[in-house]
C-alpha cells in the first residue's frame, strides 16, 4: 500500500487465480465468437488476434465482444475478487462499480487504437475512483499502458491552463520531458490499479502481439460522482451500488418520521 | 489519418454523454464509408481545448478530422484565424458529425473561421437541458 502512496498505482498479483481463469474464459470465447461472426474466421490465441482480423475490423469486434462480456451476470463479482483486499483498504466496504466493463483490443501497427496521454478526471470520471485493468496477454514495451510519474501528474494538473495555446508544447510533449511515462511490463497473472489522477495512455503498439484488456472503476458509494460539469458520469448512468457494509445495511431500513 | 473528437463538457447543442457522441459519430463514419477511430475526447474545463491541440501534434498531415458538433468552438478563447491554421496545417477536411457537414479546407478554410467567429459571438447562449 505505501507503493500506491507513493506511485498512484500498484501491481498486483491475482487475488483469486480461479476467478482469473473464469474471466479469460469469458473474455476469450466471446472475441471468438465475435471473431468468426464478423470475419467468418477461427481466433488461434489472443495475441495473435491481428493475424486472423484487419485492423478496419478491430472496432467492430471489440464492440460485439464487449456486449457479449457485459452479458455476463458474474463479471463484477470475478473481476472484483482479483482485487477485493486492496479495494477494501483503499475505498471501505460501500462500494460503486462502473455498470460496464470496457475491453481493449490493441493490434500491432493500428493507429485507430491509440487512447492519447490523458487523466480520467479531466473527461469528468470521479476523482475518488479507483481505475482496475486486467490483462489477458502478457502486456510488455509499446502493447502496455504507459503511466506516469504521481508527483509529475499532480503538477500538471494544477499548471494545465499553461498548455491551452496552439503552437506550444502539446500535453503529450509536455508529458515526454517531464512526466516520465512508462510502459508498464506485466504477466497474465498480475493486473493494476491506480489513481485516475495519473497521466495515462498508449501508443502505436510497435510490437508483433495484440494486447487484450480489460477495465472498470470502483469508487466509495458516497463519495462524489463528478469531476467538474460533465454529463453521464453518475451513479445509475455511469457507476452502480455495488457492494454496502453492515451499517448502510441498517440505515437502509431506516425511515423518517411523517408528520 | 481519421481523428474524431468529442466534448466532455456541455455546448450549445445540449449535454450528451461520450457514449451518445460516439453513436454519432459513428453513424457519420458508416453513412460517409469512413473507418471509425476512438474519439480524442476534449477535457471538462470551459475553454479547454488541450486535446485538439494535442490532436495538432500527432496527427500527420493530409489527415481528416470529425467533431462530433461544430458548436464545439463556442468557447474557444484564442485567436481564430491561428487556429484554422493550425486546422489547415494538419488536416485537408473537418467533419461536424451531428450537423452532417463537411469543409474542405483546401477551399473553404474561411467558412470555417466564419463558423467559429458566429458561435463565438452568440456563446451568451444558454447551455440546452
Amino acid at each position: 500500500m505505501q507503493n500506491f502512496e507513493r506511485n498512484g498505482y500498484l501491481i498486483n498479483n491475482h487475488e483469486d487465480n480461479n476467478s482469473y481463469k473464469q474471466l479469460k474464459e469469458i473474455v476469450e470465447e466471446s472475441i471468438k465468437i465475435s471473431v468468426k461472426n464478423i470475419c467468418g474466421n477461427k481466433l488461434k490465441s489472443l495475441s495473435k488476434l491481428h493475424e486472423t482480423v484487419n485492423n478496419i475490423n478491430v472496432n467492430e469486434v471489440r464492440m460485439h465482444s464487449y456486449n457479449l462480456i457485459n452479458s455476463f451476470p458474474n463479471l463484477h463479482d470475478l473481476c472484483f475478487s482479483l482485487i477485493k483486499n486492496q479495494i477494501n483498504k483503499l475505498l471501505g466496504p460501500d462500494l460503486a462499480v462502473q455498470l460496464k466493463v470496457n475491453l481493449s483490443i490493441v493490434p500491432p501497427n493500428d493507429k485507430s487504437s491509440i487512447i492519447p496521454l490523458h487523466s480520467d478526471i479531466n473527461t469528468g470520471e470521479s476523482i475518488h475512483e479507483i481505475v482496475s485493468w486486467i490483462p489477458f496477454t502478457k502486456c510488455y514495451s509499446s502493447n502496455s499502458l504507459f503511466i506516469t510519474d504521481l508527483k509529475e501528474s499532480l503538477k500538471l494538473h494544477k499548471n494545465l491552463a499553461f498548455l491551452n495555446k496552439p503552437n506550444q508544447p502539446t500535453i503529450s510533449e509536455y508529458a515526454e520531458l517531464n512526466l516520465k511515462p512508462q510502459y508498464l511490463n506485466m504477466d497474465i497473472n498480475q493486473n493494476l490499479i491506480f489513481t485516475p489522477i495519473m497521466y495515462h495512455g498508449s501508443n502505436t503498439n510497435l510490437t508483433n502481439d495484440t494486447r487484450v484488456s480489460i477495465n472498470y472503476r470502483l469508487k466509495n458509494l458516497f463519495s462524489p460522482y463528478l469531476h467538474h460539469d460533465c454529463e453521464g458520469k453518475s451513479l445509475s448512468t455511469f457507476y452502480k451500488r455495488y457492494k454496502i457494509s453492515k451499517l448502510t445495511e441498517v440505515t437502509d431500513s431506516y425511515k423518517k418520521p411523517i408528520f | 489519418m481519421i481523428i474524431t473528437y468529442t466534448s466532455m463538457r456541455p455546448i450549445p447543442i445540449g449535454r450528451f454523454s461520450s457514449k451518445d457522441q460516439n453513436i454519432i459519430i459513428k453513424k457519420y463514419c458508416q453513412n460517409e464509408n469512413i473507418n471509425f477511430s476512438i474519439p480524442f475526447p476534449e477535457f471538462v474545463y470551459p475553454n479547454c481545448f488541450i486535446q485538439l491541440f494535442n490532436i495538432f501534434g500527432l496527427a500527420s498531415c493530409n489527415s481528416n478530422i470529425i467533431f462530433f458538433s461544430s458548436t464545439q468552438f463556442f468557447d474557444y478563447p484564442g485567436n481564430i484565424g491561428e487556429l484554422v491554421n493550425c486546422f489547415r496545417g494538419k488536416f485537408d477536411t473537418i467533419s461536424f458529425a451531428s450537423e452532417n457537414y463537411q469543409i474542405n479546407l483546401n477551399q473553404n478554410y474561411k467558412e470555417l473561421e466564419k463558423i467559429i467567429e458566429e458561435l463565438r459571438d452568440t456563446k451568451h447562449i444558454k447551455i440546452k437541458t
